[in-house]
């Protein structure tokens, strides 16, 4: 019940991951940049490990950190002129910029803190609390849960499908989104065939042009 | 207040996100940028999914069928995480080619179908 010590070190993290962010457009070294994108994207992971978001927490790490970020500093390293970029504008001017950015950046706290979020600490009737968090027990007639008055079913089920969320994401992901999954991974394997055929002929015209040359 | 950290966190990269893509023309560092701003999408979707209250519990119909579905916004944050990495391979192909025939990389040097 009590999430000061949560807020305090999301703030904490949430610092971490806005000062390496911005770093990473203020950079003019891109291989720093890449390196500081890693540190944002490891803050994001930590936010979702600390609000209960395990598996998208390692997916975030093995997909971004793993892949993503180490990719960006190889093609940094594979392409020459590409270690110093010029921090001159393109379009807009940076006061420009940085007036647009700051007002959605102040329209978006503005609408967040001023709405009133119905979240599940932010309850303050306690005849509508007593609806949403009596406790559920599972019939095993008809499959519907009701309302029973034992204290360890609450956290078992409110709770705990939030602590133990591999099995719940599992299950949905292998039955209700079953063909959404094999539509993502059709679309993987296009991205990379396609990355494939456009580095693929890069190279061979590479070499024809060495051979010419030569 | 949960929630409320965050969203503003969520928007903060956001707006860094657009930041770097309005002023930055380099085209990793552009491509970096809209990587922030996937992840500022993903982290409210997953904190909306964690602390908003579901619509089973308002509506007192909570089955073993449905209580599933109060996780349903990871799996849309798995997927967005999931097109996001495939666009970024694509693009960072498209990077090396650019690197090999026009050796450049900044975008407003990238004119050819302007006229």
């Amino acid at each position: 019940m009590d999430n000061s010590l949560l807020n305090i070190f999301l703030i904490l993290v949430a610092t971490v991951g806005v000062m390496s962010a911005l770093f990473v457009v203020v950079q003019t070294n891109v291989f720093r940049a890449a390196i500081s994108l890693a540190l944002s994207f490891i803050s994001v992971a930590v936010v979702y490990f600390a609000i209960n978001a395990e598996f998208l927490g390692a997916v975030q790490i093995l997909v971004y950190v793993g892949a993503v970020s180490v990719l960006m500093a190889f093609s940094v390293l594979l392409v020459k002129d590409l270690q110093t970029a010029s921090s001159s504008t393109k379009g807009f001017s940076f006061y420009t910029s940085l007036f647009i950015s700051g007002l959605i950046f102040a329209t978006f706290t503005y609408v967040i803190l001023a709405t009133n979020w119905i979240t599940v600490e932010n309850i303050k009737s306690p005849i509508v609390e007593q609806i949403l968090f009596e406790e559920y027990v599972e019939n095993s007639n008809d499959n519907s849960i009701t309302s029973v008055s034992n204290t360890s079913l609450e956290s078992e089920i409110k709770e705990g499908i939030f602590n133990n969320s591999i099995l719940p994401i599992g299950t949905l992901l292998s039955t209700k989104y079953f063909v959404s999954l094999q539509l993502i991974g059709l679309i993987i394997v296009a991205c990379v065939i396609g990355s494939i055929a456009v580095t693929k002929n890069t190279i061979e015209n590479d070499q024809e042009g060495n051979k010419e040359t030569v | 207040m949960t929630l409320d950290i965050v969203l503003i966190f969520s928007s903060a990269l956001l707006s860094i996100g657009i930041f770097g893509l309005l002023t930055r023309k380099n085209i990793v560092i552009t491509l970096m940028s809209l990587e922030l701003i996937f992840n500022s999408v993903v982290l409210a979707v997953i904190g909306f999914t964690r602390y908003s209250i579901h619509e089973e519990y308002i509506l007192n119909s909570l089955t073993s069928e449905n209580i599933f579905n109060i996780l349903s916004g990871n799996i849309l944050g798995i997927f967005i995480i999931s097109v996001a990495a495939g666009e970024t391979a694509l693009a960072l192909a498209l990077v090396l080619a650019l690197g090999k025939f026009k050796s450049t990389v900044e975008l407003t040097d990238l004119s050819e179908m302007k006229n």
